[in-house]
C-alpha cells in the first residue's frame, strides 16, 4: 500500500512536471520570437536612419537602442522576463500554503443536523426557553436566555402595571392581560401570558401572546409576532418578517406581509363599495319572490380528453399529460381528471373541476368558480378568479394573485401558498395553512 | 508529404479542442454568473404540506460496520411522519459485522426492513432493481451508508415530487472530513463549485441538472416503467438522470437539502473513485447521446447542456491528447497556427479561462457558503487538474474498450476512512 502510493505521488509530480514545462517552452518560445523579431526589425530600421528623419517616435527609439549593446541586453531582457514569469506562476501558491499551514478555514461547512421546516419553531423555542426560566425567577425579577445568538435579559412584570414602565432596555415577560395605549413602540422581544390588546401605531420588535392578540390599526411588525390562539390585525398593518399563530388569523385590508400561518388565515373585510351593496339588495328584494331551486341552473360538465385538446401533445405516464408550444385555453365548464403540464400560459375557464396537479412554465390564470382537487405549480404567475376553490398548494416563481371568496386547502391540513416574487389576498380569501413570499404580500 | 499533413492535422485538432475548451469555460463562466447576480429560483422545500408522499428510504451496504449505526440513527431521527416512512438497509455480500448490526437495529425499530443479498451479482444496482420490487413508498430516497442525513432532509427531497414533472430529485453533499489533508481539502472545494455553483445554476437556468445516487430520491413508478438500473452501467445515477430527460421527465436540485459525506482521504482512492466516475459517465455517453438528441421533451437548450454534460469526462483525455500535439508541433518547429500573436492569446485564453473556469465557480461557491480563506487554496487544483487528466483519461479508456470489446464492468465500493463510533 505504502509503496503503490508513492508511485502514485512520483506519477503525479512526473506529470505535472511535463505540463509545466511543456506550457513554460511554448510561452517562451513565444516570447522569444517575438522578441527576435523586434530585434529584426530595429536593426532594418538603423540601416535606414538616412531616409527620413520626421517620424519623432522611431528617432528615439533608434538612439536609445542604438547605444545599446543588442545581443547582451536581449539576454537580459531574456532572463528578467523568465524570472517575472516564475514569480508570477508561483504567486499563487502562496496563500496557498500560508492557509495550509495556518488553516483558518478547514472546518467542515456548518449543516443544522436539527433543522426541520416548522413555522412556528421559533415561537415555540422562544416560548420554552421564557416558560423553563419564569416559574424558578418570580414577577419583578429578570433573567437571562439567548435569543438569535445574543444574549439578552427578560423582565418580568405583571401586564396590568405596563403603562409605568420604562421601555426599550430589555426584554419582557409579561404576566397576565396586556392592553396598550395608542403609539407604544416595544423595541425589544415580549412574552404576554394572556390577552394581547395593542391599539393604533404601535410599533413592535417581536412579540408572542399565549392568548389572542389583537393588532389596531396601522401597526408595525419589525421582526415577528405570534400567538398561542388567534391573531386579529386591523387595517394597514405591516406584519414584518413572519405572523403565526395555532388558530384563526384574521387580517383586514391594506396588509403587508412576507410569511403567515393560521388554521385558517382570513381576510376579512368585502370589496364590494356601497353602492354596489345597495344595487344587490335592490335585486334581492324585487326577486325574491321568483327566485326558487327549481330555476336555479347547475353546471354542466363537459369532459376533456387529451384528444380533444387542440396542441402538440404526449404523456410521461399514464396520468400526466404534457402539452407544448402554445397557450392553453380550457373552455367553461371542463371536468379534466390528469396532470396536466403545460409549456405556455394556461386558462382555466369559469366552472371547471380539474382533478389532477397543474405544472404550467408561464402563467395559470383561473376564472372564477374554477375546482382544483391538487397543487398548482408554475414558472411565472398564477391567478386566480373569485370563488376558485383549490384543495392543495400554490407555488409559483411570480406572483399570485387571489380573488374574494376564494378558499385554498381545507381544515385540518396545511397547505401552502408561496409566491416568489408577491401575493396579493383580496378579501373574503380563506387559506388552511401558510403563505410565504419573498417579495410584498398584501392584502388588497 | 506525410509530415506536412500530420503538421496539419495536429494544428487543426489543437484548434478544435480549444474551441470545445472554450465553450465549457463560457459555460462556467456563466453559471458563476447566474449564481452571482443572476435570478434564483425558489425550490420547493418551504411548502408544508400535511399531505406527503410515502417514502422509503434506501442505504446500500457491503462491508459498513464502521459507519451503519451513524447513519440508521440519523435517519431514524427524521422529523417524516414514522407512518409514511420506511427503512431498507440493503447489506450486499458482506464480510463483517454490518448484517449483525442491522438484525439489532431491526428488532428495535418497526419501520425498519433490512434487504440481505448472498446471491446474484454484487453492487448498487442489482441490490436497487432487487429492493424496488418490493419498496411500498411512491418515492424512494438513497443515502449511501457514510452519510449522516439531517433531520429535515427527507422532507425536504420527498416534497418535490408534488410536481408531476419531476422524475428526481438531488441535494447537495458536504464533505465532513475536511481537516484531514489537503486532499479532503480540495475535494471540498470541488464539491462547492459542483453544487453550490454547478448544480444550482443549472436548476436555475432550466438545464440539466443531475441525480447524483445519494443525497437523492426518484419516484419508484417511473424507474420501474423505465426499466429499473442496468447493472452493467457502474454510475447508475447519471443513467437515471439521462434516461428520465430523454422520457420528458425532469431532474431538480435542492441546495438546502444538505448532507455530510465522506470524502476519499488518500489519492489512491480518489483515483479509484474518480477512474470509476469517468468509466461510468462516459458508458452513459454511449448509450444515451443520441437518445437524448431525439427526445422530443427537451429544449434546444437542454439538449446542448446534455450534450456538455455527457462529454465532460472525455475532456481531460483530449487534453491530454492536445498537450501531445503540441510538443509534437513545437518539437518540429511547428507552432506557429496563424500568427505568433494568436498562439499566445490562445495559450494565455486557455491557460486562464479554460484551466480557471472551474476556479470562478469555485470561488463564487466559497463566497455564497461566508468561506473565503479556503478560496486561498484554489491554486493547488492544479495538481488535481493533472492528476485527473490521468486517471479520468484511463476511465475514458476504459469505457471505449467496454464498447469496442462488450465489457461488463464490476462494481467497486469506496474505501472508508472513520473509525468506529466517529
Amino acid at each position: 500500500m505504502a509503496k503503490n502510493s508513492k508511485i502514485q505521488k512520483t506519477r503525479s509530480i512526473i506529470l505535472f512536471t511535463i505540463f509545466f514545462c511543456s506550457v513554460a517552452c511554448g510561452l517562451l518560445a513565444e516570447a522569444s520570437d517575438t522578441l527576435s523579431s523586434s530585434i529584426t526589425s530595429l536593426d532594418y530600421l538603423k540601416t535606414k536612419e538616412s531616409v527620413t528623419e520626421e517620424i519623432t517616435e522611431q528617432n528615439v527609439v533608434k538612439k536609445v537602442l542604438h547605444n545599446l549593446d543588442e545581443k547582451k541586453d536581449f539576454n537580459f531582457l531574456l532572463i528578467f522576463i523568465i524570472i517575472i514569469f516564475v514569480i508570477m506562476l508561483f504567486l499563487p501558491f502562496f496563500p496557498a500554503i500560508r492557509e495550509l499551514y495556518q488553516k483558518k478555514d478547514d472546518k467542515p461547512l456548518f449543516v443544522s443536523m436539527d433543522y426541520t421546516k416548522d413555522p412556528r419553531f421559533f415561537d415555540n423555542s422562544f416560548r420554552e426557553k421564557l416558560v423553563a426560566n419564569v416559574d424558578q425567577v418570580g414577577i419583578d425579577r429578570c433573567f437571562r436566555i439567548t435569543i438569535s445568538g445574543k444574549e439578552e435579559l427578560i423582565e418580568v412584570v405583571e401586564a396590568k402595571n405596563i403603562d409605568n414602565f420604562n421601555f426599550g432596555k430589555y426584554a419582557l415577560y409579561l404576566d397576565g392581560d396586556l392592553h396598550m395605549k395608542k403609539g407604544m413602540n416595544f423595541s425589544k422581544e415580549v412574552y404576554v401570558n394572556g390577552t394581547t390588546e395593542l391599539q393604533e401605531n404601535t410599533k413592535i420588535r417581536a412579540l408572542l401572546s399565549e392568548k389572542d392578540l389583537i393588532l389596531g390599526k396601522d401597526c408595525k411588525v419589525i421582526r415577528w409576532i405570534g400567538s398561542e390562539e388567534n391573531i386579529f390585525v386591523g387595517s394597514g398593518c405591516n406584519l414584518g418578517v413572519r405572523c403565526t399563530c395555532e388558530k384563526e388569523l384574521h387580517i383586514e385590508e391594506n396588509c403587508v406581509f412576507k410569511s403567515l400561518y393560521g388554521h385558517p388565515i382570513i381576510t376579512d373585510y368585502s370589496v364590494q363599495n356601497e353602492e354596489e351593496l345597495k344595487e344587490i339588495d335592490l335585486d334581492i328584494e324585487n326577486s325574491e319572490e321568483e327566485t326558487t331551486e327549481d330555476n336555479l341552473e347547475k353546471p354542466v360538465y363537459e369532459t376533456i380528453t387529451f384528444r380533444k385538446l387542440k396542441d402538440d401533445k404526449s404523456t410521461i405516464s399514464d396520468n400526466s399529460l404534457v402539452m407544448s408550444r402554445n397557450e392553453l385555453s380550457l373552455p367553461k365548464n371542463t371536468e379534466f381528471s390528469k396532470d396536466i403540464i403545460v409549456k405556455a400560459n394556461l386558462i382555466i375557464g369559469s366552472g371547471s373541476q380539474v382533478k389532477g396537479t397543474i405544472k404550467c412554465y408561464n402563467d395559470v390564470t383561473l376564472k372564477e368558480n374554477v375546482e382544483i382537487d391538487a397543487d398548482i405549480i408554475s414558472d411565472k404567475n398564477i391567478i386566480l378568479g373569485s370563488n376558485c376553490r383549490v384543495w392543495g398548494n400554490l407555488f409559483c416563481q411570480g406572483e399570485i394573485t387571489i380573488a374574494p371568496g376564494c378558499e385554498i386547502g381545507t381544515e385540518g391540513i396545511v397547505k401552502s401558498v408561496i409566491g416568489k416574487k408577491g401575493i396579493t389576498l383580496e378579501g373574503n380569501v380563506k387559506i388552511h395553512g401558510y403563505v410565504l413570499t419573498e417579495g410584498k404580500g398584501i392584502t388588497a | 508529404m506525410g509530415l506536412a499533413f500530420l503538421v496539419y492535422s495536429l494544428k487543426a485538432y489543437i484548434i478544435v479542442i480549444s474551441i470545445i475548451m472554450l465553450i465549457y469555460s463560457i459555460r462556467h463562466f456563466i453559471f458563476s454568473m447566474n449564481r452571482s447576480i443572476g435570478e434564483q429560483k425558489l425550490f420547493y422545500q418551504d411548502i408544508i404540506d400535511t399531505d406527503l408522499p410515502s417514502v422509503t428510504v434506501i442505504i446500500p451496504m457491503h462491508n459498513e460496520e464502521l459507519v451503519a449505526a451513524n447513519s440508521l440513527e440519523a435517519i431514524l431521527n427524521s422529523d417524516y411522519p414514522s407512518d409514511k416512512l420506511e427503512i431498507i438497509p440493503i447489506e450486499d455480500h458482506s464480510e463483517d459485522g454490518t448484517r449483525k448490526i442491522l438484525e439489532r437495529f431491526e428488532l428495535i425499530h418497526k419501520n425498519i426492513h433490512p434487504f440481505y443479498r448472498s446471491s446474484g451479482n454484487r453492487g448498487k444496482p442489482s441490490a436497487m432493481n432487487e429492493v424496488l420490487q418490493f419498496a411500498q413508498g411512491d418515492v424512494i430516497i438513497v443515502f449511501d451508508a457514510d452519510y449522516i442525513p439531517p433531520r429535515g432532509i427527507i422532507r425536504n427531497i420527498a416534497i418535490s415530487f408534488l410536481d408531476p414533472e419531476v422524475g428526481a430529485v438531488m441535494g447537495r453533499v458536504i464533505p465532513i472530513n475536511v481537516s484531514s489533508n489537503l486532499i479532503t481539502r480540495l475535494l471540498d472545494l470541488e464539491r462547492t463549485g459542483g453544487y453550490q455553483i454547478d448544480q444550482q445554476a443549472r436548476y436555475n437556468l432550466k438545464l440539466i441538472p443531475q441525480y447524483g445516487g445519494t443525497v437523492g430520491g426518484f419516484r419508484k413508478d417511473v424507474a420501474i416503467a423505465l426499466g429499473g438500473f442496468n447493472p452493467n452501467i457502474i454510475t447508475e445515477d447519471t443513467e437515471l438522470t439521462f434516461k428520465l430527460y430523454a422520457r420528458g421527465w425532469k431532474v431538480v436540485y435542492a441546495n438546502r437539502a444538505e448532507c455530510y459525506e465522506e470524502a476519499p482521504e488518500t489519492w489512491a482512492v480518489r483515483s479509484r473513485q474518480v477512474t470509476r466516475w469517468a468509466r461510468g459517465h462516459c458508458q452513459v455517453f454511449f448509450r444515451y447521446l443520441f437518445p437524448m438528441l431525439k427526445s422530443k421533451y427537451l429544449s434546444f437548450l437542454e439538449k446542448f447542456d446534455g450534450i456538455l454534460l455527457l462529454f465532460i469526462y472525455f475532456i481531460p483525455l483530449i487534453l491530454l491528447i492536445g498537450i501531445g500535439a503540441s510538443l509534437t508541433l513545437f518539437f518540429l518547429g511547428e507552432m506557429n497556427l496563424f500568427s505568433s500573436i494568436f498562439v499566445f492569446i490562445m495559450v494565455a485564453t486557455y491557460s486562464s479561462f479554460g484551466n480557471a473556469a472551474p476556479f470562478y465557480q469555485i470561488g463564487v461557491g466559497a463566497l455564497l457558503d461566508g468561506s473565503h480563506a479556503r478560496i486561498r487554496l484554489l491554486a493547488m487544483l492544479m495538481f488535481n487538474f493533472v492528476y485527473y487528466m490521468w486517471y479520468i483519461s484511463k476511465g475514458a479508456f476504459h469505457a471505449i474498450f467496454d464498447v469496442i470489446f462488450t465489457r461488463n464492468p464490476e462494481w467497486q465500493k469506496t474505501q472508508r476512512f472513520r473509525k468506529q463510533d466517529q
